[in-house]
């Protein structure tokens, strides 16, 4: 992950007020001295301990909790891929799945523009992640489990968003799910499995806090500590250098 | 594609009547008569190709026709739409199948077998699926270009199509969100990812970036346009299409040209 966090920096609490701030139509400049300050005063005071999102997570499924859902997870995939394609680009498996790995994170940087765009606010922006994702070989299973689950949250999203009567926000669902499916498959095809072993994509976790809890089973943690051995890592704007050239980089 | 017909129509004809006794109250017995009578009228003046699957108990699907729901009658669109998309998995099978049995041995399409038959099981899958649901093919034959059948064409092919396909399911998604089908339009959903991993695996196979894409692309926003789009590729739908070619015949595919996959069926 790009930015390894040795202690808790509440960067949860920021992001509270930051989406406070945001719904309070204060001024850009104002909004940046806040939260400087906000930043500052957590620090000082020795701030170790972040709230649980487990309570926002474990509501039931409405428009704001799969965006949000959904913005939180596509923060952690940018961090996540952006660790690795710093880290470990040039060992084996992973060095020629480079330029794919890049894409992959330009894609899932846009979904978190374009959900942001539609008024979606991170849950938390630290996550937990066991040290043994970033060991070469698991690089790719990693991948394969977390992008199985994210098409599985869009297509609750599809299904949600219906029920609202959003049937564009239902169409963006499906068009990130689609790149999202790409990237399980080539992921399967990195591991030397056969990529296009699905006849029809995965809904076997039917809400969002299914979901997070399937990722926290895998031993992430959302603002708090996972099950196994690991770090914390906060997600930051990545950089160009580890970002690929894709198109169609919004939704239609 | 699986089976080349050497001239004329009645495929459609009889796909037709098929489609009409669906709508009717008809005893199944009564049906497969008709059909029988049907078919047997067209052999008596020489036509050669017979629909998948007319005038058996089983469907091309390989389900029995007693058991299929009646196609939401709700919403015109919803059943153009169907229909749409189990022509175009039709079409699919037929495609792949013909790949798959008269190219296995030729590269590009040789190291990728596996991947193939997997795909055309998917289809497949598909197909039987949209059937469950009512949908109806408009027609199950198909004319298509010669070169789409030059092995170094066949990915670039696949791409094409599968982006149009991935395109309809997301009309799909709206059609039936609109209509607040939030079952249907999901199962869109189920098939278009699948859609997708097929658009990026045949970009690798032809050497490109395979995920080159933020967001799937909704360019087109009416089915008709994705059928013209096909058309605009060369193929025909029941019909000869704008370059030279043959038609083939919708076939159910045989156990050599589909591989082994998992989540045959929408959740």
């Amino acid at each position: 992950m790009s930015n390894e966090t040795s202690v808790g920096l509440a960067p949860d609490d920021i992001q509270r007020i930051d989406n406070v701030l945001a719904d309070g139509r204060v001024p850009d400049l104002t909004r940046r001295k806040l939260l400087q300050r906000a930043a500052v005063t957590a620090a000082a005071a020795g701030s170790l301990t972040l709230g649980s999102v487990g309570p926002a997570f474990a509501s039931s499924d409405d428009v704001a909790t799969v965006v949000n859902t959904a913005v939180t997870a596509e923060a952690l995939a940018v961090t996540y891929l952006t660790g690795v394609i710093e880290n470990l680009g040039t060992a084996r498996p992973i060095k020629p799945f480079v330029p794919v790995l890049r894409a992959a994170n330009a894609a899932e940087h846009d979904h978190l523009k374009a959900l942001k765009s539609l008024g979606a606010k991170p849950l938390t922006t630290k996550f937990w992640a066991p040290d043994s994702f970033f060991e070469p070989k698991n690089v790719f299973p990693t991948i394969e489990v977390a992008e199985t689950l994210f098409v599985n949250a869009y297509l609750i999203g599809i299904s949600v968003f219906t029920d609202a009567g959003k049937d564009d926000y239902a169409r963006y669902a499906g068009e990130i799910l689609g790149t999202e499916a790409e990237h399980r498959t080539l992921a399967r095809f990195a591991q030397g499995k056969l990529p296009n072993n699905v006849g029809f994509e995965d809904y076997s976790i039917t809400s969002m806090s299914g979901i997070v809890s399937a990722l926290e089973d895998a031993g992430v943690g959302f603002g708090k500590r996972g099950k196994k051995p690991g770090k914390f890592y906060a997600y930051r704007e990545p950089p160009a250098r580890a970002l690929g050239t894709v198109s169609g980089d919004s939704p239609a | 594609m699986s089976q080349q017909l050497g001239r004329g129509p009645s495929p459609d004809d009889l796909q037709t009547v098929e489609n009409v006794l669906d709508d009717t109250p008809t005893s199944p017995a009564t049906r497969r008569w008709l059909l029988k009578r049907a078919a047997a009228g067209a052999l008596g003046v020489g036509v050669l190709g017979i629909a998948a699957g007319c005038g058996d108990e089983k469907q091309a699907g390989g389900g029995t026709r007693t058991t299929k729901p009646a196609r939401p009658a709700s919403d015109g669109a919803i059943g153009t739409l169907l229909d749409t998309a189990i022509t175009a998995e039709a079409l699919a099978v037929t495609y792949l199948s013909g790949v798959i049995e008269n190219l296995a041995a030729q590269q590009p399409v040789k190291r990728f077998l596996p991947v193939l038959k997997a795909a055309n099981a998917s289809e497949f899958d598909h197909y039987k699926a949209l059937q469950s649901l009512g949908a109806k093919p408009l027609t199950t034959k198909f004319w298509a270009p010669d070169a789409i059948f030059e092995p170094k064409n066949v990915f670039p092919t696949i791409e094409a199509a599968e982006t149009l396909f991935v395109n309809a399911y997301l009309i799909g998604i709206t059609t039936f969100a609109k209509a607040g089908k939030a079952d249907y339009a999901r199962y869109a959903g189920e098939i278009l990812g699948t859609e997708a991993e097929h658009r990026a695996l045949s970009r690798f196979a032809q050497g490109k970036l395979p995920n080159n894409l933020g967001f799937e692309p909704y360019e087109k926003t009416a089915i008709g346009d994705i059928v013209a789009g096909l058309e605009a590729a060369g193929i025909g739908f029941g019909k000869a299409g704008k370059k030279p070619g043959k038609f083939y015949e919708f076939q159910q595919p045989s156990a050599t040209v589909l591989g082994s996959i998992e989540s045959e069926s929408p959740q």
